[in-house]
Parts: structure tokens; C-alpha cells; sequence
């Protein structure tokens, strides 16, 4: 049975774009078919971070509003067969996104075997975010390790708590990880930044990703390749925990400590 | 309009309040008329609320600040918050109903996050999760938490002097029982051990009531 999740935040800026785009490549890559959709309408961007810009005919709205069939809205990703990618509509309204035709499309998703569905959730608690997180199976809240950013986090938690279709019928409950992007061991060593374990607990979240600071989630966005495939990086590294680690795999958290510098950096005190 | 005012008069007399004048337009000209039956019913007035643009011409003479704020119709509605799956009052409710005893505590059991918002109607709340900032617990009794407490515990809604919060861990933003409310800082709780405490009403020195904030670390067992 196919699995819904949502990546979401409340505060824009996070990193949940960069997280969709390479926790999706990462399950594709472990041979899990998987599709990404694109939530925030209006403001597309998931489409450049994958690199699939130029190959968008139809999308999200275009399908919801029957201009356009699914299979001809969903753009195959060119670094893995087993992904699909439905862009935002560009030009669009939020409010084009109608509770029936998410629903339709995500019904139509499963029925093409698709074992896992990411849902790129905008910033914000309207319209987008809402349904962007309706169907959710399960949430990554992603979080920078600063105060207001996990506030927006933890009343994104409450929303999901209350506006899921789980939550509604008052069955079983949305599953919820924390992923916290742009940790800097350094800082938070030295108290300017809130520690992973501080996140953790403010949330009361267990934390399924940690993903450190990098100039490179920049340079791979820019070149619209996830982050997760530049290889050998600390980023790509930390990504690739984290899909393992939701997959059941048991991985220590890594990244947590300040990288010390190479002794001949120490001698000369470079 | 006079007459209204008076009949409310032992609800009004000595108290503080704000003229919300929001939903008069510009032509009205019976500015003057409720604020001298306000001032006759010992209304204290504070400062008079107008819309944008609203009647500030006629209001010169009154000699209270005036405040622009959009009109009521103007602001969104606040969003309404469900909470049904994270309580399950099921069980105790059958207890109470069969008249065994007073009504149980409302149990929560999931963390109550920032937006939250959880009422014990008519008894006390237990809270068995952490409480984030910007939540909001409200208890018509007693309120017990156990998990660190950081939003806002309002304890006795209903008026109950006698309520009481018990945290174990205890960084509130703000305190309150049976209507008088405290906001803490940093250095109200850096005196608790570990953040356990006990917030009740007290009397002071003139008679006055105010929230006393006490450790309830003695009584807990100590590491060795």
C-alpha cells in the first residue's frame, strides 16, 4: 500500500524542497518507486532543485482541473527511473488546489503502484500547506536549529494533529519525524545555535535526519541535481542516513561534533 | 442609554475599561452621550478604541487617548483548533457517571503543541506530555503536569481560588488561577530546583491576592 508523506515546516526557508527532492531521489535509488509532488502553487521550485525545468508540459492544477492526464503531467526524473515528479503550476492560484482533486490524484498515484508519494508542502499554515498534509500517512517537519523555526515546526505538529483526514476520523495517527537542516556542530557546541538534542526535545520528536551546513545544497540546487548525489559530501551523506534510517535501517546520528581541523592546521594554526 | 448603562451599574462601578467605538461610523453623534453615561455609572475609562478613519473629531473634548484599530469585521477569524485525538476522557466519564466519585481529571497524553489549546471542563486537567510555548492548558480545577510545562496554565477558569498548577518541570510564560495571572521569567524559575513547583493564590500583606510560586523539589526524592 502506498505511502503519503508530507514534508512540511510552517516557516519558509528550511530546507523543505532540498529534503523532498533528495529524501526522493534517495528512495528511488533504493529501488522504491516513488513520485514528489509539487504543493506550492504559484511559487514552483521543485522542479529546477531535480533539474526537470524544461521537460514541464502539464501540471498539478492542469491535471486537477482535467486538462491534462496524469500520466502525461508526470515528468520521469533523469538521475533515477524509479521517480516521477509532478510540478506546480506556475501561474496558477493556491486556491485552484480543491480538496476532491488532490484526492483524485493521490488515489490515481496508488493505483499506478507508486509505493511512496512526497508531498513538497509550501510555507505557511493556508491553503497549500493544509493540502498538502490532508492525506498524510506520515510528516517530515523540518526545522533549522533556531527558536522561531521550531515554533512554526511545532504548530505545523498541531495542524497535523487536527486537519489530517487521520486525525478527523480520529483513527490511527499521523506517523511524525524531525529532520533538522543546516545544523552547525561548531555553534551549537558554542551555544549561538540550539543542539540537536534541544530540537529534539521541543519537539519531542525522535530525529530522523540531520543534515549539516553546506555551501553545497546551494551549488547543487543551482546545477538541479539533489544534494544527496553529490558524492562522498557530508550533505549527501547525512541524506542518505536518513532515508535509510526511515527505511528501518539503524544508523548513529552523525555530524553532531565540530569537525577537528587536520594537525598540520593545528601546528601552523591555519 | 443612560438607563442601560445604570441598570449595570454594580457590574461597571470601579471598573477599568477600554470604549470600543469601532462599529460607530463617522455621522454618529452619540459619542458624548456614552461616555458621560459611562463616566455617571463610575466607569473608569482608559482610552477609547476607533476605527480607521473612524469619529475621532467628535471625541477632542473627551481628554482620553484615542486608538486606531481596524474595524472587528476587518480581522480574520480566529482559526478554530480540534483537539479530539490527542485526549480520551472515555473512560472516566463512565466512571463519573455511575457516581462514584467526583469526575476524574481530563487525561492528555500527546504532546500539547504551540496553537493548542486544552480545556478540563468542570475538573481537573493531568497532563502526561510535554506542553510547548504558545500552548494553552485551562483547567476549571486543578492542573498537574508532568513533562516540562513552557506555554501558558490557566488553573480555577471558573473562578476556583482554591485550584492549584503543579508542574514537574515548570517554564510557564504565564501562570493563572481563578483570574489572577503572573508571567514568568527567566529568574522566576532559575530559584526551582529542576523546575518542580507549585502555583497557588495567596493573600500579601494588604489583604490582596497574588500567585505565590513555590518549590515542591523537598518533597521529591533526591539523587544520590
Amino acid at each position: 500500500m502506498a505511502k503519503v508523506i508530507v514534508v512540511t515546516s510552517g516557516k519558509g526557508g528550511v530546507g523543505k524542497t532540498t529534503t523532498s527532492a533528495s529524501f526522493a531521489t534517495g528512495l528511488a535509488n533504493r529501488g522504491k518507486k516513488t513520485a514528489v509532488i509539487d504543493f506550492d502553487i504559484g511559487l514552483r521550485n521543485l522542479d529546477l532543485i531535480l533539474g526537470c525545468e524544461r521537460r514541464v508540459v502539464y501540471d498539478f492544477v492542469n491535471v486537477i482541473q482535467g486538462d491534462a492526464k496524469l500520466s502525461q503531467a508526470l515528468v520521469r526524473d533523469k538521475h533515477s527511473e524509479n521517480l516521477s515528479i509532478l510540478a506546480a503550476s506556475q501561474t496558477k492560484d493556491k486556491d485552484a488546489l480543491k480538496e476532491e482533486g488532490v484526492k483524485q490524484v493521490l488515489d490515481d498515484l496508488k493505483g499506478m503502484d507508486f509505493e511512496y508519494i512526497i508531498c513538497d508542502s509550501p510555507a505557511g499554515i493556508e491553503t497549500g500547506a493544509l493540502m498538502a498534509l490532508r492525506f498524510a500517512d506520515e510528516a517530515l517537519i523540518v526545522t533549522n536549529p533556531e527558536v522561531s523555526a521550531v515554533r512554526d515546526a511545532d504548530r505545523m505538529l498541531g495542524i497535523i494533529e487536527a486537519k489530517s483526514l487521520r486525525a478527523e476520523n480520529g483513527g490511527e495517527r499521523v506517523k511524525e519525524h524531525l529532520v533538522i537542516t543546516r545544523y552547525a556542530p561548531k555553534r551549537a557546541d558554542k551555544g549561538e545555535m540550539l543542539s540537536h538534542t534541544d530540537v529534539a526535545e521541543l519537539l519531542s520528536l525522535p530525529i530522523l535526519g540531520l543534515i549539516p551546513e553546506s555551501e553545497q545544497v546551494l551549488d547543487c540546487s543551482n546545477r538541479g541535481t539533489p544534494v544527496i548525489l553529490a558524492n562522498g559530501s557530508p550533505v549527501a551523506l547525512a541524506f542518505d542516513d536518513m532515508v535509510a534510517r526511515y527505511l528501518g535501517e539503524d544508523r548513529p546520528l552523525r555530524f553532531t561534533e565540530p569537525e577537528s581541523a587536520p594537525f598540520w592546521k593545528r601546528l601552523f594554526g591555519g | 442609554m443612560t438607563a442601560v448603562v445604570a441598570s449595570a451599574r454594580p457590574l461597571l462601578a470601579e471598573a477599568l475599561a477600554v470604549l470600543d467605538l469601532r462599529e460607530r461610523t463617522v455621522d454618529d453623534t452619540g459619542a458624548s452621550e456614552i461616555l458621560a453615561a459611562a463616566r455617571s455609572a463610575g466607569v473608569r475609562l482608559a482610552a477609547i478604541l476607533v476605527g480607521e478613519g473612524g469619529m475621532r473629531a467628535n471625541l477632542a473634548d473627551a481628554d482620553l487617548p484615542i486608538l486606531e484599530s481596524p474595524s472587528i469585521g476587518d480581522r480574520p477569524a480566529p482559526e478554530a483548533v480540534e483537539l479530539e485525538p490527542m485526549t480520551e476522557p472515555r473512560q472516566t466519564e463512565n466512571v463519573a457517571a455511575a457516581g462514584l466519585g467526583p469526575p476524574a481529571p481530563l487525561c492528555v497524553t500527546q504532546p500539547v503543541r504551540s496553537g493548542q489549546r486544552v480545556y478540563a471542563q468542570g475538573r481537573d486537567l493531568l497532563v502526561l506530555a510535554p506542553t510547548s510555548r504558545g500552548a494553552e492548558l485551562l483547567a476549571d480545577g486543578s492542573i498537574y503536569a508532568f513533562g516540562l510545562l513552557r506555554g501558558r496554565a490557566l488553573a480555577g477558569a471558573s473562578g476556583d481560588r482554591g485550584a492549584r498548577i503543579v508542574a514537574t518541570r515548570l517554564d510557564a510564560e504565564l501562570v493563572a488561577v481563578a483570574g489572577v495571572y503572573r508571567t514568568l521569567e527567566a529568574s522566576d524559575i532559575a530559584g526551582l530546583r529542576d523546575g518542580a513547583a507549585s502555583v497557588a493564590l495567596a493573600l500579601d500583606e494588604e489583604g490582596g491576592e497574588r500567585l505565590v510560586l513555590r518549590p515542591v523539589d523537598q518533597f521529591l526524592p533526591r539523587a544520590s
